[in-house]
């Protein structure tokens, strides 16, 4: 069928049905891709069409004529959710494609080059968590990974869902409980990204601060989901992806985790039992890493450029605070030696399972310049072999 | 296909979520009680669809809208009626629940719901507010609006659920939210008035602070432009509030405009705020009456001259936020001035100032502050010409005349300068006002500039009638400000050189019109009163005197009776204060002489005023306390110096029923009180006798000034009436006072009442002097008969007793009085020639003879001869003469004296010659 014709075939259906109709052709256009071994023009071609299709049927941001429509009021936009999520909870066929089909549908509609569709992208994966639907959050999971946890379209999309089912709905916040259980790649891309932003967006001196109900639940994840963290590193998406698609490198959340309990002491002034369970539980999570990743070159959990990056913004933290002050190393205010305490026994437990990947060296020169509490002088001497 | 695990809780979200967006997308079929009903479970449950529910719940609220419209429209509802409820109450569930559902987002979690709510609720009630702004039904003046939307539950739900946001947000993000508001405002002007009049009086402090905040930044930002849609919003919304919350409008500008006093920091928004700040508040006040009037109540009393320099370097900064510069700020300054209803005495007083600096380096800042004056005054001069209504300006300024008035005595030449032109100005057109000024000034003016000021005031008024009312004015100024403050008369001595210098003034340099002249003679009862008021201090009432006779000269107009009685008292009193407080000989004399003056023409105006004048002159002179400048002697009250115990009632019923009888036993000739020694002479005038003589002439001067005809001549009945006035006076008795003199014998009748009125001559030697005055004005002194009768009465029985006693020596006092009597008998020719002689030969005659003489010749003779006036006649001059061929005595009064003579003939022959050889030729 020509691309003329599925257009007009299209203009002819009112606005939530041209949607629908819409995403049917788009698969086909992409299932062809992946099945068919055709020329590479046609795919091209075939691409374009899909993705004139997506600006006209599916988002309706231009009219036939190519020019800018007035965008959906919000009850439009709510038709196009419904349709989209029924979409991806139904109607995809493992005959045909199957994840790879839908995850390239998926990411035809949400390139993350286009910036205003990202809030349409959080409604829609804030109704799935709602409602359950596993296929389309598992297309996230890929989505974020493939474009990157912490990108700024990743981290917009965490925002989204942070504002939605914290800051708004406090209370339902539980159905996010299981998520794990049912998406587990989502959710630990969603960790990441979310890691990613409390303790570093914000001002330096007030940085942005996590809940205790998200706390909570993070919490809880990590210590009753031990492969969590793990699971953008297991899963394989080399059959998730479309035609041509390399998985890219995961990253796990757990720096970004302890980056949230080594700095919370130093910011935070009550003593928050919340971060220490936290720890804990990242800390009997990060043990395991060798049984989820057994060989020794997979187990890229902890990259030493981010953990560099942490010992930096700690021992620019605590010089601040000490500025000025004449302490003794082994006297040090309690929350200091706390945040130390907890930057050294993550260090001691990523050196022990081997877990760190990338040069180390600059990390070792910067762990060097903090103050030398205990835990971390006998950390430093239990592994002077390789420092 | 696979086998999707969906659990039934989520199926049921689902399936809610599939019934709201079929439900929402076809508005038209909707029911509404149930779709809102799932609309507000899925809000709980579905955060994502937030966006899209409230959208609905917006059509909604339309739906509610449009309802109550139409129904208003079919007369079905009307605003007054509470029936409303009942018709919708039912219907009304969903709007309960959207706000039930909404507020207790807000409530438990204001963060995060109060800035969506809120936003939210302002656009649609922006939208709902415009989009039916035109409907037949809705009013076009704001409390109408308020009226018809506050009835409606559709608005006023959202009104209530907005407020609910505000509260919350109020103290978290408050800028967020005016911003919102005023956004909406501009948007929906002036369809939203409405809603920022109901929220602004929720929170009206932080409603009205931010407002004029988010004012001054978009102020600044759009210089120039004071078509602002921005500034006019925020005066829109101020001048509603303004009704009700004036107090927190007018802390609010306060505050705004000590905020930009404040020390900048480096922050170069906020220091541009700052300049920007005046040029915004006076924009401001220049579009809304109610901000003007708030600005001026406690914004401009913060104006000091150290406020006012700090002000004065941003100036050219402010130029830029006026469409004409700076002739636009000046232009508008004097425009809001003219509008100004308070603090006018602040404003004046800091302009004139600042208008009057003379350090150099603030010549600019001087300069301004005269060109403002300058362009006031002309402003307000054109609006009075060409309108009829008065600025509040100048209203303001007729209310705080009192005050202004001040600034019109400044020292400061140009200061005066100032005030002076802008109370001219305003003076043309009501000259009661410029009339309080003067008298003002009259009453106040002491330096040259002061008294060039009030100069420079009169000569632009040429009215009498301002004149006669700014006279008046001061005047019972003078004595109001008499009772109250008593101790200090300077009022009255500059009030009165003030008139003097006016009047002086008048007659160098205007010959026609003589307002102030005519303005005094429409005071003169007020000018006598004070001349009468301030009699005792000769310098003030030297100059009213002074004043008054200038007046007299050329009065035109009869004095009143009144006026004359007042002024004839007032200038006796002016007379008797020259003699007594003047020390000064020359002055005294120029005094006496004015006050001569003004009774001579006083007494020519009227006959009622020479009465009084003479009277009051008399009465005076010879009682005390005047009477010891004279040379008077006064006897103390005996009761005064012994004070009694007796009681008089006592005394009265010791008396019993016993008749007093003349000559009886219980006459009592007061020489005094047995047990107390003779009566002694208390008090005596310490003046010496040269002083005494000229007082006596100046009174004797003034009296003769009162009894003038015309300049020369003396009036005769005049002359009378002081006769007879000497004899009501010094005589204590009514009966027995005629002309004719009795048998000797009946003198024993009259001796007490004879011997009272000798005391009265002997202590008061004014009395000889008058007589003698009386005795050349024939023939007045016939009218005095009873006097000279009790004189000479008594002269006989003492020169009795003299030639009876022991000692031949003559009595001095007794022979003086004798030839005083005599001498004046003679002058006024009761005694005719021989007899006129007596006196001359009375001094060498002893006792016997002299009384003999005065028995056989004085008594007899005058017995014989009724002392009447008919005795005279006129003659060609219009002198009374006694032809002395007529009444020439006959030898039954002469033999004796001439015997006597010829006794006597080694002393008396010079005398007798004359008296007797001539009369012997004459009758032989």
């Amino acid at each position: 069928m020509s691309s003329d014709s599925t257009k007009q075939v299209l203009r002819k259906l009112e606005f939530p049905l041209c949607v629908k109709e819409a995403l049917s052709r788009i698969e086909q256009l992409c299932v062809a891709n992946i099945i068919q071994n055709v020329e590479r023009i046609q795919t091209i071609k075939q691409t374009d069409l899909a993705m004139e299709l997506i600006t006209e049927f599916v988002f309706c941001e231009v009219d036939r004529r190519s020019m800018k429509k007035k965008k959906l009021n919000h009850i439009q936009e709510m038709q196009l959710l419904e349709v989209l999520s029924d979409y991806f909870a139904y109607n995809h066929n493992t005959t045909l494609g199957g994840d790879a089909a839908r995850n390239t549908v998926f990411m035809s509609l949400f390139p993350h080059t286009y910036v205003e569709r990202c809030q349409l992208l959080v409604k829609l994966v804030s109704i799935a968590v709602c409602t359950n639907n596993i296929p389309l959050l598992s297309a996230t999971g890929v989505l974020m990974q493939q474009i990157g946890c912490t990108s700024k379209f990743s981290i917009e999309l965490a925002k989204g869902l942070i504002n939605d089912y914290f800051t708004l709905l406090p209370e339902s916040s539980i159905k996010l409980h299981d998520l794990p259980s049912k998406a587990p790649l989502f959710t630990a891309n969603f960790l990441t990204a979310l890691a990613e932003i409390y303790f570093t967006a914000g001002t330096e001196d007030n940085p942005l601060i996590p809940s205790n109900s998200l706390l909570n639940i993070i919490t809880e994840w990590v210590s009753e989901n031990n492969s969590l963290c793990y699971a953008a590193l297991t899963s394989n998406l080399l059959h998730s992806l479309p035609m041509g698609g390399i998985p890219m490198p995961a990253i796990t959340p757990f720096v970004g985790l302890f980056k949230w309990c080594v700095l919370a002491p130093l910011y935070i002034d009550e003593d928050n039992v919340n971060y220490a369970k936290l720890h804990l539980s990242a800390l009997e999570s990060l043990l395991d890493s060798q049984i989820y990743c057994p060989s020794a070159s997979q187990r890229n959990v902890v990259s030493a450029q981010q953990l560099t990056f942490l010992v930096t913004v700690c021992h620019e933290k605590i010089e601040k605070i000490l500025k000025g002050v004449e302490i003794d190393v082994e006297n040090l205010f309690p929350y200091v030696q706390l945040a130390l305490e907890r930057l050294a026994q993550f260090v001691q437990v990523a050196l022990h399972t081997n877990s760190i990947y990338g040069s180390k060296q600059e990390f070792f020169n910067r762990l060097r310049n903090l103050p030398k509490i205990r835990l971390l002088r006998i950390t430093m001497s239990r592994h002077k072999e390789i420092i | 296909m696979e086998v999707t695990t969906v659990c039934s809780d989520s199926q049921d979200l689902l399936s809610e979520l599939r019934t709201f967006i079929a439900g929402a997308a076809r508005l038209t079929e909707t029911n509404h009680i149930n779709l809102v009903k799932i609309a507000v479970s899925l809000l709980k449950t579905l955060p994502a669809a937030r966006e899209a529910i409230l959208e609905y719940f917006g059509s909604v609220f339309h739906h509610y809208v449009t309802r109550y419209l139409s129904l208003l429209e079919d007369g079905r509802l009307t605003i007054a009626t509470s029936s409303e409820s009942d018709v919708l109450v039912e219907e009304e569930i969903p709007l309960i629940e959207i706000q039930d559902v909404l507020c207790s987002f807000v409530k438990n979690n204001s963060e995060a719901w109060a800035p969506i709510v809120s936003t939210w609720s302002l656009e649609l009630l922006g939208d709902i507010s415009s989009r039916y702004g035109s409907h037949a039904q809705v009013g076009t003046t704001l409390n109408e609006r308020l009226q018809l939307w506050i009835v409606c539950s559709a608005t006023r739900t959202l009104l209530d659920i907005n407020t609910q946001c505000m509260s919350r947000l109020m103290y978290s993000n408050t800028d967020s939210c005016i911003n919102a508001l005023l956004d909406m405002s501009i948007l929906h002007n002036p369809h939203f008035d409405w809603v920022i009049v109901h929220v602004g009086s929720s929170f009206p402090e932080t409603v009205i602070n931010k407002v004029l905040t988010c004012g001054i930044k978009d102020f600044c930002s759009s210089e120039q432009n004071t078509k602002n849609p921005k500034l006019n919003s925020v005066v829109g919304i101020l001048g509603h509030l303004a009704n009700t919350h004036f107090t927190e409008i007018k802390n609010a500008l306060v505050n705004l405009f000590q905020w930009s006093l404040e020390e900048t920091v480096n922050d170069k928004n906020i220091s541009m705020q700052k300049i920007a700040t005046v040029p915004y508040l006076l924009h401001l006040a220049s579009l809304s009456p109610v901000l003007l009037r708030a600005l001026s109540v406690d914004t401009l009393q913060s104006l000091n001259m150290n406020v006012l320099m700090r002000l004065s370097k941003l100036a050219t900064d402010w130029w830029c936020y006026f469409s004409s510069g700076r002739q636009g700020l000046l232009d508008l300054v004097v425009h809001l001035l003219l509008r100004l209803e308070n603090g006018i005495y602040h404003i004046l007083t800091m302009l004139f100032e600042t208008a009057s600096l003379t350090n150099p380096e603030l010549l600019s800042v001087s300069l301004t502050a005269q060109e403002i004056i300058e362009l006031l005054a002309s402003e307000m001069d054109l609006l009075l010409r060409i309108t009829d209504s008065t600025p509040p300006l100048i209203r303001s300024f007729y209310t705080q005349m009192p005050s202004l008035k001040r600034l019109l005595l400044s020292e400061n030449p140009l200061k005066s300068n100032y005030s002076t032109r802008l109370f001219t100005v305003l003076g043309k057109y009501n000259s009661q006002l410029l009339s309080s000024c003067v008298a003002y000034l009259l009453n106040r003016a002491t330096t040259n500039i002061q008294i060039e000021k009030m100069v420079e005031i009169t000569r632009s008024l040429n009215d009498i009638k301002f004149f006669s009312y700014a006279f008046s004015l001061a005047l019972q100024y003078d004595s109001i400000e008499n009772i109250i403050f008593c101790e200090d008369t300077n009022w009255a001595l500059v009030l009165w050189k003030n008139i003097q210098i006016l009047l002086q003034y008048e007659n160098r340099y205007s010959t026609t019109a003589r307002p102030v002249f005519y303005g005094l003679i429409d005071n003169l009862g007020h000018i006598f009163e004070s001349l009468k008021q301030h009699h005792g201090d000769i310098i003030i009432s030297r100059i009213i005197a002074s004043v008054i006779h200038e007046i007299l000269i050329e009065i035109h107009r009869p004095l009143s009776v009144e006026e004359t009685l007042v002024l004839t008292e007032a200038t006796v009193l002016y007379f008797y204060s020259c003699i007594i407080c003047d020390q000064d000989n020359t002055n005294q004399l120029k005094d006496c002489q004015l006050a001569n003056n003004l009774l001579i023409k006083i007494c020519l105006l009227s006959n009622v005023a020479r009465n009084q004048a003479c009277r009051l002159l008399v009465e005076i002179a010879l009682y005390p306390p005047v009477s010891p400048i004279f040379g008077a002697i006064i006897k103390p009250d005996i009761d005064c110096i012994y004070p009694s115990e007796v009681s008089l009632l006592k005394e009265n019923i010791k008396q019993g029923n016993n008749l007093m009888v003349a000559q009886s036993a219980m006459s009592v000739f007061h020489t005094g009180i047995i047990g107390n020694g003779l009566q002694e002479i208390i008090i005596k005038s310490n003046l010496s006798i040269e002083k005494i003589k000229q007082n006596t002439q100046y009174f004797m001067n003034a009296l003769r000034s009162c009894c003038l005809l015309d300049t020369i001549n003396i009036l005769l009945d005049a002359v009378t009436n002081l006769a007879l006035l000497l004899v009501q006076l010094i005589s204590p008795d009514v009966m027995f006072n005629g002309l004719p003199w009795p048998e000797e014998d009946f003198c024993k009748v009259t001796v007490e009442r004879d011997l009272c009125i000798r005391k009265s001559f002997d202590n008061t030697p004014l009395l000889w002097t008058l007589l003698k005055f009386v005795a050349i004005h024939r023939p007045a002194l016939c009218y005095c008969s009873v006097l000279l009768r009790a004189i000479t009465a008594s002269l006989i029985a003492q020169w009795n007793s003299t030639s009876q006693g022991r000692s031949l020596k003559q009595n001095v006092q007794l022979v003086e009085t004798s030839v005083l009597l005599l001498e004046i008998l003679s002058l006024g020719q009761l005694l005719p020639p021989p007899l006129s002689g007596i006196r001359d030969a009375i001094p060498f005659l002893l006792p016997q003879h002299v009384l003999l003489i005065f028995r056989e010749c004085v008594w007899n003779y005058m017995r014989d001869h009724v002392p009447s006036p008919a005795l005279f006649t006129k003659d060609a001059n219009g002198v009374m003469w006694r032809d002395s061929t007529l009444s020439k005595p006959t030898k039954q009064y002469t033999e004796t004296l001439r015997i006597v003579m010829l006794s006597n003939i080694d002393k008396l022959g010079d005398l007798y010659n004359q008296l007797f050889t001539f009369v012997n030729t004459d009758t032989d």
